[in-house]
């Protein structure tokens, strides 16, 4: 997790401090569900957003990996609130692509 | 246009909340943001985000670091919990887009106000207790859910970890040892921390100019501020951090009232 959350930091800084060297305008520059990476030097913007993304799948392999373990368990409680914690995220994630 | 520079006041603006964030417990959310807001310019929302993003680090580094000591972290409870501070983290995430960047000044003025006053009370007193039972009878339960979900709402609406409630609740409220406490708030902190995070997105407020330099500094600031822990005299530093936390909630607050 550690070297997870160092990888998706670090590519992101070095993709946003290229993207300043080749004189790119980044404001502003959102992550959203579009094309995000869209624009001049897409590949750098591509690889930035995905340092991101890389940080934020991190808690959710963890909270999957929590899922594998309490099914090899067989423990159904805590896999009924693993279930709920991925709905909310979920519903999270489709309440922000489709709107509140 | 972002320039040179301005990335590198991220980066340290991301090395002072790791690494201050790490030696006092807390996500770095509340160092970050303000710096980005105040020092910066950068509007409240978007630096709320990057304070997600920063808290989101400090949970990643942090929970592994536990989860692989094993019996740090109470799972089942973290779990439970968890369910109401990734719902309120959801809420706050889409409730700030209905507040002003002024109005989310003067809130995050007191949420800092509150920050500093429990870091200086807390400042001389002894180590904690690492040996009491867990209790959770009939009322500490729903209570802690409920305090869970007001955790979430603030992570949500200021891009904080909310760790400022849930370590205590964990461990006064619920009695888990201090350690374990802190363990088990950063387990779930980064999971708050996505939830909120997707309201973020979908308004268009999470800037990847400012996130992933402020991510770098703050992996790298985590990391200092876990090595330094050990040599430093934790009190003096709480005072002095209790104090500049003070005079920043003073100045958030003043400038989100000056401009309402």
């Amino acid at each position: 997790m550690l070297a997870g959350s160092f990888l998706g930091a670090f590519l992101s800084l070095l993709a946003v401090s290229a993207l300043v060297v080749l004189g790119a305008d980044l404001t502003p520059w959102p992550l959203g569900f579009d094309a995000w990476w869209q624009g001049n030097h897409a590949w750098l913007r591509f690889v930035a957003g995905t340092g991101i993304l890389l940080l934020v799948a991190i808690p959710i392999l963890m909270l999957i990996s929590v899922a594998s373990h309490a099914l090899r368990a067989r423990n159904w409680e805590n896999l009924l609130v693993v279930a709920g914690l991925l709905t909310i995220l979920a519903l999270a994630f489709v309440l922000a692509r489709f709107g509140w | 246009m972002f320039a040179g520079f301005d990335i590198v006041l991220v980066i340290a603006g991301g090395l002072l909340a790791g690494l201050v964030g790490s030696l006092m417990g807390l996500g770095g959310g509340i160092i970050a943001v303000p710096f980005l807001n105040l020092v910066l310019g950068i509007p409240m929302h978007t630096a709320a985000a990057a304070g997600l993003v920063s808290t989101l680090c400090v949970s990643c580094s942090a929970a592994g670091r536990y989860l692989r000591r094993g019996g740090m972290i109470d799972i089942p409870l973290a779990l439970r919990l968890e369910l109401f501070a990734a719902a309120g983290g959801l809420l706050g995430g889409f409730l700030v887009g209905w507040l002003s960047g002024s109005v989310l000044q003067v809130l995050f003025g007191a949420t800092m106000a509150y920050a500093a006053i429990h870091i200086l009370r807390t400042a001389h007193q002894a180590p904690m207790r690492q040996d009491v039972t867990t209790r959770k009878s009939s009322w500490r339960m729903p209570a802690s859910y409920l305090l869970c979900l007001v955790a979430g709402v603030m992570s949500g609406l200021f891009g904080i970890g909310g760790g400022i409630v849930m370590v205590p609740v964990l461990h006064l409220f619920l009695s888990l040892p201090f350690k374990h406490a802190t363990a088990t708030s950063n387990f779930m902190m980064g999971l708050t921390a996505v939830s909120a995070l997707c309201g973020f997105v979908a308004r268009q407020q999470l800037d990847l100019a400012v996130s992933g330099p402020l991510a770098a500094g703050v992996v790298v600031g985590a990391l200092a501020g876990a090595k330094l822990m050990p040599r430093l005299r934790t009190p003096l530093l709480k005072r002095i951090f209790g104090i500049v936390l003070a005079l920043t909630a003073f100045e958030m607050a003043r400038k989100g009232m000056t401009s309402w």
